[in-house]
C-alpha cells in the first residue's frame, strides 16, 4: 500500500499524458483561429453596414448619395495647374458615423481639402494635424487586413466607392474615362453608385438598390510578378482614405484641365477583374497600379472572398469564383439585368 | 478478415471528397504563335487570356519565335469556353510603375503622357474591349495563329 502511494508517475506515463494534451491542443488550435478569422469577418461586415446606414443617412438629409470623390475648384499653387484634390465620400460621410468631431475641425473649402500634404497654409496643410491625430478609423477598416495602416499620408480605407464596371460582355458600357497610370490605360466608369463628382440617389438605380453594389472592400495582399506582396487599399499603395480628386466632369466626362495630367480617382474603384485576382501587375492587366490604378480588384485576407454593401443597406459575401459578368452587372446600377443568384 | 476489409472500408469512406480538388470542369491547353502584320515581336510579348463569362485570368509570354503558351494559370489547363485576348507589351517597353505622387505632378504637371507609340503593335491590343481577338478555347489542346493588324 505504502509503495504505490509513493510511486507517482514514470516518464513515459507523463510523456504520453502531454503527447495527448498536444494533439488535442493541435486539433483545436485551427478551429480557434477559424472562429477568431469569422469573428473579424462579421466585425468587417458591421463595418460595411454602418457605412450603409452611414450613407442612407446622407441620402436622407441631401436627398441624394455623396459623390465618390469630388475636386476643389480653388486650383493648386496659388493657379496655374487645375483643381485641386477635394475629399473622398468618407469626408462628406464622417459626420454620420460618429466622426462628427473630426469633421468639425477640419476646413472643407480652399486649396486641397483632400490632400493632406498640400503646401502651407493650405486647407489640407490645416486638415493636416487634426487628420493624422484621428489615427485609423475603425469603421474605415478590416481587421482581418495584414497591409500598412498607412503609408506617410493619413490612414488607408479598406472600402471604395463602386463606381460601374469597365468591359462587360453581356451588355455595353459607354460611360468610361481612360485615364493613363503607369503608361496603361486605366478605365474609370460612370455607371455605378459611387461616381466621380457626381452624386447618384435611389432614383438612379434602375436594377434596384438590392441588385447594385455601393461599396467594395479593398483590404487584401496581392501577389506581384516578383513575388512580393501589395496592398492596394481603396486609395493605392500610398494615399488615404481623404483623398478624393483634381478633375471636373465625370465618367465619360472627366477633365484633368490643361495644366494637369493628373486624373486619378482615390476612393473609387471601377470593376475590371475578378476579386483577389493575381498577380497584381500593370504589366499584365491595365488598370491596375499601386497610385492608383482605377481597375485594382477587390481583395481581402477572408478565405474565398471579398465583403461589399449593396445600395439597400444590406452587406453579402462575394465568393472570388463569381462569374466576373455577374460582378459587373451588379456594379452597374442600370444595366437592366437583375441578378438574385450569386 | 472482416476487421481488415472494414478498416479498408473505413479509410476509404474517410478520404472521400480528398484529391482532385478540381471543380472548374472541363479545361484545355493554349499555345500558338504572335505576330503583328507577319513579323514576331520582341520576346516576353505578353499574352494575356480572360474568360468572357467567368473572368478567369491566364496569360503567357513569347519566347524568340514568337511562339507562346497560356500557362500561369493552373498548370496551363484553362477552362474552356470564350475568351477575350489582349497583348502587352514585354515590361522593359512599358514605363516603370512610377506612377507620380501629388508633389510630382505639381512640379511638372505636363510631363508625363500615355507611351503610346512606343509599343511594336496597335495600341487597341492592349485592351480587351478593343482588341477584337476573341477564341473559343475547347477541351484538350488548342493552337492559335494570333496576327496583330
Amino acid at each position: 500500500m505504502k509503495w504505490n502511494a509513493l510511486r507517482g508517475f514514470t516518464l513515459v506515463e507523463l510523456l504520453v499524458v502531454i503527447a495527448i494534451i498536444g494533439v488535442l491542443i493541435a486539433l483545436l488550435l485551427p478551429a480557434v483561429q477559424q472562429a477568431r478569422e469569422a469573428a473579424r469577418r462579421m466585425q468587417c461586415s458591421n463595418n460595411l453596414k454602418q457605412l450603409g446606414l452611414a450613407l442612407h443617412n446622407y441620402h436622407d438629409q441631401f436627398l441624394a448619395f455623396p459623390p465618390g470623390s469630388v475636386s476643389s475648384t480653388v486650383p493648386r499653387n496659388g493657379g496655374g495647374s487645375g483643381n485641386s484634390f477635394g475629399p473622398s465620400f468618407y469626408g462628406m460621410l464622417l459626420a454620420f458615423f460618429e466622426q462628427g468631431a473630426l469633421h468639425d475641425q477640419m476646413v472643407w473649402v480652399g486649396e486641397s481639402p483632400g490632400y493632406i500634404n498640400e503646401g502651407a497654409g493650405s486647407a489640407g496643410d490645416l486638415n493636416k494635424v487634426p487628420v493624422l491625430a484621428a489615427g485609423p478609423i475603425a469603421a474605415m477598416r478590416c481587421t482581418s487586413s495584414a497591409g500598412p495602416i498607412s503609408n506617410g499620408f493619413e490612414s488607408q480605407a479598406h472600402y471604395a466607392g463602386i463606381s460601374g464596371c469597365a468591359e462587360p460582355t453581356t451588355f455595353t458600357e459607354s460611360r468610361i474615362s481612360t485615364v493613363t497610370v503607369s503608361s496603361q490605360p486605366t478605365l474609370v466608369s460612370g455607371g455605378g453608385m459611387m461616381l466621380t463628382n457626381f452624386s447618384t440617389g435611389f432614383h438612379s438605380c434602375s436594377d434596384g438598390s438590392s441588385n447594385t453594389l455601393m461599396l467594395g472592400e479593398m483590404s487584401g495582399g496581392l501577389l506581384r510578378t516578383d513575388g512580393n506582396k501589395s496592398y492596394p487599399s481603396a486609395s493605392g499603395t500610398d494615399h488615404g482614405w481623404l483623398m478624393g480628386n483634381r478633375v471636373t466632369g465625370y465618367p465619360p466626362n472627366l477633365d484633368s484641365g490643361s495644366n494637369s495630367s493628373d486624373m486619378r480617382c482615390f476612393n473609387t474603384n471601377t470593376i475590371r477583374y475578378s476579386p483577389n485576382q493575381q498577380p497584381f501587375a500593370y504589366q499584365l492587366f491595365p488598370g491596375m497600379a499601386s497610385n492608383v490604378g482605377a481597375n485594382n480588384p477587390l481583395s481581402s485576407e477572408h478565405p474565398g472572398g471579398v465583403m461589399v454593401l449593396l445600395a439597400d443597406g444590406s452587406v453579402q459575401f462575394i465568393a472570388d469564383t463569381i462569374q466576373l459578368e455577374t460582378l459587373k452587372q451588379l456594379a452597374t446600377r442600370d444595366d437592366g439585368q437583375v441578378q438574385s443568384q450569386y | 478478415m472482416n476487421c481488415k476489409r472494414f478498416a479498408i472500408l473505413l479509410i476509404a469512406v474517410a478520404t472521400l471528397g480528398c484529391g482532385n480538388q478540381n471543380d472548374i470542369g472541363p479545361t484545355g491547353r493554349v499555345n500558338g504563335v504572335l505576330t503583328n502584320k507577319g513579323v514576331i515581336l520582341s520576346p516576353h510579348t505578353q499574352v494575356v487570356f480572360l474568360h468572357s463569362q467567368g473572368g478567369t485570368a491566364a496569360y503567357g509570354g513569347t519566347d524568340e519565335k514568337g511562339n507562346f503558351a497560356i500557362d500561369s494559370f493552373n498548370d496551363g489547363n484553362i477552362p474552356i469556353g470564350a475568351y477575350r485576348v489582349m497583348i502587352q507589351p514585354p515590361e522593359s517597353q512599358l514605363g516603370a510603375e512610377d506612377e507620380p505622387s501629388a508633389e510630382e505632378l505639381l512640379e511638372n504637371s505636363n510631363g508625363r503622357k500615355a507611351q503610346k507609340k512606343d509599343a511594336e503593335f496597335a495600341f487597341k491590343y492592349r485592351q480587351l474591349s478593343t482588341s477584337g481577338l476573341e477564341f473559343e478555347v475547347k477541351e484538350g489542346e488548342n493552337v492559335f495563329q494570333i496576327d496583330l493588324k
